[in-house]
């Protein structure tokens, strides 16, 4: 039986409201700050 | 975060870098990481990291993954290392006993990936594919996943829209001073099976590989909150895989 797991960059946006208009580093940056 | 994850079914994550940092996570970080993701009966079947340029730093990245329980990273690395700093690569992914899945994102079908990774040096080296990359390129993911083979390590399966806009092959991982969106890069993820990629096929070629590891759902909405497609996708892939 596979393992599924949930891939937690899947919430990148998460911290900037879901608004990331300025490409992936925007949502990266806000996630690492 | 991990609480909103564990009603909908799931009982293992690939941890992105960017919420443990080898860079700044301290010994305590890690253990409290380790006992938060114990507590909610979480397993870690992979980081979502790459190989970093200063090999030195794969000991940091090593005490994390050893703190939670796989040896599994799966990101990019440089051509550089891949091919000229090889011998150094293995050596240091062998001292920390790590296995390494390179992930496709600007490799347009599996022999430019094949040919990008190179040898599996005793399983070391291999591959994490990332099924949404190939949809953006226009290549079959199924296809590909057969033409891999036992050199897939791990797997995030995502699914895309139809691309409104060819890729200009940015790699979304190297910042640039004018970073494309997602969508912009014909890179729009979905819910499992709501867009272009054929999942359920991708599904049926892992089983006809025989591919008995991690399958990684992966949906990054630049727009909103993933949870709900996510639910949806996980149901659809346990069906799929009749689990």
């Amino acid at each position: 039986m596979n393992t599924l797991p949930f891939m937690t960059a899947n919430f990148v946006a998460r911290e900037i409201g879901y608004s990331m208009t300025k490409g992936w580093w925007e949502g990266d940056q806000a996630v690492t700050r | 975060m991990l609480g909103e994850i564990t009603p909908i079914g799931f009982s293992a994550i690939d941890l992105w870098v960017a919420h443990l940092n080898p860079d700044w996570a301290t010994p305590r970080q890690i253990a409290e990481a380790a006992a938060i993701l114990n507590k909610r009966g979480l397993s870690v079947t992979s980081l979502a990291i790459g190989i970093p340029d200063d090999l030195n730093k794969l000991e940091p990245i090593s005490k994390i993954a050893r703190a939670l329980g796989t040896k599994i990273l799966g990101g990019g690395c440089s051509p550089e290392i891949l091919h000229n700093q090889r011998g150094e690569l293995l050596a240091a992914l062998e001292k920390h006993d790590l296995v390494f899945g390179y992930e496709n994102h600007p490799e347009k079908d599996a022999a430019e990936l094949l040919s990008q990774i190179g040898p599996a040096c005793g399983g070391r080296i291999g591959v994490t594919i990332d099924t949404g990359w190939f949809g953006t390129y226009g290549t079959s993911a199924p296809d590909a996943i057969r033409q891999l083979g036992d050199r897939l390590i791990h797997v995030h399966l995502k699914d895309i829209y139809a691309p409104h806009r060819s890729s200009d092959h940015h790699d979304i991982r190297v910042a640039t001073p004018t970073n494309p969106t997602l969508k912009d890069m014909g890179h729009e993820t979905c819910a499992l099976g709501e867009g272009v990629v054929g999942i359920e096929a991708c599904v049926t070629a892992l089983q006809e590989i025989g591919y008995t590891g991690g399958i990684s759902i992966e949906h990054e909405p630049e727009d909103h909150n993933p949870l709900e497609d996510i639910r949806l996708g996980y149901s659809r892939l346990r069906n799929w895989l009749g689990q």
